[in-house]
């Protein structure tokens, strides 16, 4: 049996934006295996976003414990997370978030930028991200010039370069048409195929149903964890 | 370390994407620079300019008069007794600090020979000592002796330029001239000496002092001017005590009353040139940090507006991995960017506005290594500090909020 790359135990989180504590997230325990391809999903307010944004180290928990790939995620400062984006987890999102000025190819080489790799060995990832997710034409593009489609698999491109433990894919459909969105999703199946772990959060059930395990949450707990056939 | 490349990078695109507004952004500072750069520049060369004018002045010379230079007040000491030859004697015949004493008269004449007249040319009474307190030596000729001075013989000793004008290429030693009408023995052309503050130091004759006295109208009021030089440059001070001391003396003062005359040095002259550069140099200091404080509350404003701008695109960078510090870097970067454009383009300006200002007047200007070093570094400064905080704004953004920012 693999080991869990995500162990999520009893994780609580909430906020006090005015008089009463709202529960974003109220006691979820999860694990994740290695290779896993999971959708999250939930109406809105159910917790999905708070526990993306956890499971992506974009914020922490008030309660519970967190490992990711053996870091206790719950200890870490600032910039121990900020590592931790930027090695363990590839971000793709609804908005794309591309930088506008930057050529496709410079958009992918960012994440290593920031781990501080060469310039020659930058190059020589992003070109071949960019050709695994079918833009090898496309790489001296600047977002503007891209359809939808081409700027998501930009972002793709990019989530993969540093070779990350878990896509995080933050509704990733949800700017582009049905015709797109199902090219977007075949091409997160290739790579569950190469045996990447996969995340999608999603309010879509269409898009669930790409994904070999969909969990469902409502009022910051889980309701259903289905193990698709 | 790849990511201060990758922040330069930024910000030279976000520079050229944002033409106007970086240039208006960066008025500020460049106009700081151009007011240090340009006043420095003018104010050392300025300096340069006098110091070597009054660089063919000996630093053992002392210039006895009624009047103090530069800092004197001129409405008292007019009303002082009339400097006279016979002081200047007593100091030469009782002094054992001094080397030479020439007391000198002022007037002016006509110049005319067979062919040439000149009106108007400053004329000078002196003894034989002149020679050498005033660095005199004659190119042709001879200087005029003891016995000359005191008879009050007619002969002149002729300024190269007046020798020039009215003799070309004969030499005039031998020759006569007459002096308003009067007839002179030459026997002298002094050496070019050039000019001097603009006045031109080789158009004037030089007499004995007593046929000045004799024949030409001069000041009696004013006197006398004592040039003198001491023996020991390294004892000056002990010199002016002396000289100070024979001067009471043989003006009868009283030991309550004041000295009625002032003993001056070139030192005097520079003294008070370095306290007017040093005062506008703070001037220029004060002038140009507040251009720069408006500078930078510029560069503060638009890096402020910059990171709100692109509070998305922080957000992604944070998510993608950047820490608080690179994001604090990359601002900061941006702003001190900026801002050295700002202090290049300054320092090109204030060079320049120097250069043309030189070319009409005499006034030298000078490329200084430190200028440019003042001008880079406060624009580089004024781009760290006026850059921090909104640099800091960016760093401390949460990535969520940031992310979700439209």
């Amino acid at each position: 049996m693999e080991e869990n790359l995500i162990k999520i135990d009893n994780i609580r989180k909430t906020y006090t934006p005015g008089k009463e504590k709202i529960h974003a997230l109220d006691g979820i325990s999860l694990d994740i295996k290695k290779g896993e391809y999971i959708a999250i999903m939930g109406a809105s307010g159910s917790g999905k976003s708070t526990l993306m944004n956890i499971i992506g180290c974009l914020d922490v928990a008030t309660s519970g414990k967190y490992h990711l790939n053996n870091h206790n995620v719950e200890t870490l400062n600032d910039n121990e997370l900020a590592r931790i984006r930027n090695k363990e987890i590839g971000f793709v999102f609804q908005t794309f978030n591309l930088l506008a000025r930057s050529t496709a190819i410079h958009n992918v080489e960012l994440p290593l930028i920031y781990s501080n790799v060469s310039s020659s060995q930058r190059k020589e990832r992003a070109i071949s991200a960019l050709k695994k997710v079918g833009l090898g034409d496309r790489m001296m593009h600047k977002p503007n010039e891209l359809s939808g489609g081409q700027k998501q698999r930009v972002a793709v491109a990019r989530a993969l370069i540093n070779n990350p433990s878990i896509i995080l894919a933050d509704e990733p459909t949800g700017n582009l048409d049905s015709k797109t969105s199902i090219e977007i999703m075949n091409l997160f199946n290739d790579l569950h195929k190469d045996g990447n772990t996969i995340i999608v959060v999603t309010h879509e059930p269409d898009i669930a149903e790409f994904a070999k395990r969909v969990i469902h949450l409502k009022d910051g707990k889980i309701e259903k964890d289905i193990i698709n056939s | 370390m790849y990511y201060i490349w990758e922040s330069i990078k930024i910000s030279l695109n976000i520079i050229r994407e944002n033409k106007l507004r970086s240039f208006l952004t960066l008025l500020g500072i460049m106009i700081g620079v151009t007011t240090i750069i340009f006043v420095h520049s003018v104010l050392v060369g300025a300096e340069k300019f006098i110091v070597q004018e009054l660089s063919t002045m000996g630093s053992n010379t002392l210039y006895i008069s009624k009047y103090t230079w530069m800092t004197g007040d001129w409405r008292t000491e007019r009303k002082r007794k009339p400097l006279t030859v016979e002081q200047a004697n007593f100091i030469r015949d009782n002094s054992k600090k001094v080397e030479h004493v020439s007391p000198i008269l002022y007037s002016w004449c006509h110049v005319k020979n067979r062919s040439t007249m000149l009106t108007y040319i400053s004329m000078v009474g002196t003894t034989e000592s002149y020679e050498y307190t005033s660095d005199s030596s004659p190119e042709s000729g001879r200087f005029f002796n003891s016995t000359e001075a005191e008879r009050g013989s007619n002969i002149v000793i002729l300024g190269s330029q007046i020798a020039d004008l009215m003799f070309e290429n004969l030499d005039p030693v031998g020759q006569h001239v007459k002096l308003n009408g009067r007839k002179f023995y030459i026997i002298g052309v002094l050496e070019k000496k050039g000019e001097m503050f603009g006045n031109n130091m080789d158009e004037k004759v030089i007499v004995p002092i007593s046929t000045l006295k004799k024949y030409f109208g001069y000041n009696r009021r004013h006197g006398v001017d004592i040039t003198i030089k001491a023996k020991d440059p390294t004892k000056m001070n002990e010199t002016i005590d002396d000289i100070t001391s024979l001067l009471r003396v043989s003006r009868g003062l009283k030991p309550d009353e004041d000295n009625d005359f002032s003993i001056n040095q070139i030192s005097q002259i520079l003294d008070f040139l370095n306290k007017i550069t040093s005062s506008l140099q703070i001037l220029l200091f004060v002038i140009g940090s507040l251009s720069l404080l408006v500078g930078g509350i510029g560069i503060m404003n638009i890096m402020l507006v910059s990171v709100t701008q692109r509070t998305k695109e922080i957000g992604t960078r944070k998510a993608l991995g950047a820490t608080k510090n690179l994001i604090r870097t990359q601002f900061v970067i941006e702003s001190v960017i900026l801002c050295s454009f700002g202090g290049m383009a300054g320092i090109v300006t204030g060079f320049s506005i120097a250069a043309l200002i030189s070319s009409f007047t005499p006034l030298p200007y000078s490329i200084s290594m430190i200028s440019i070093i003042i001008g880079v570094g406060f624009s580089t400064l004024v781009g760290v500090v006026f850059g921090y905080y909104p640099a800091n704004k960016a760093a401390k953004l949460n990535p969520i909020n940031a992310l979700r920012y439209e």
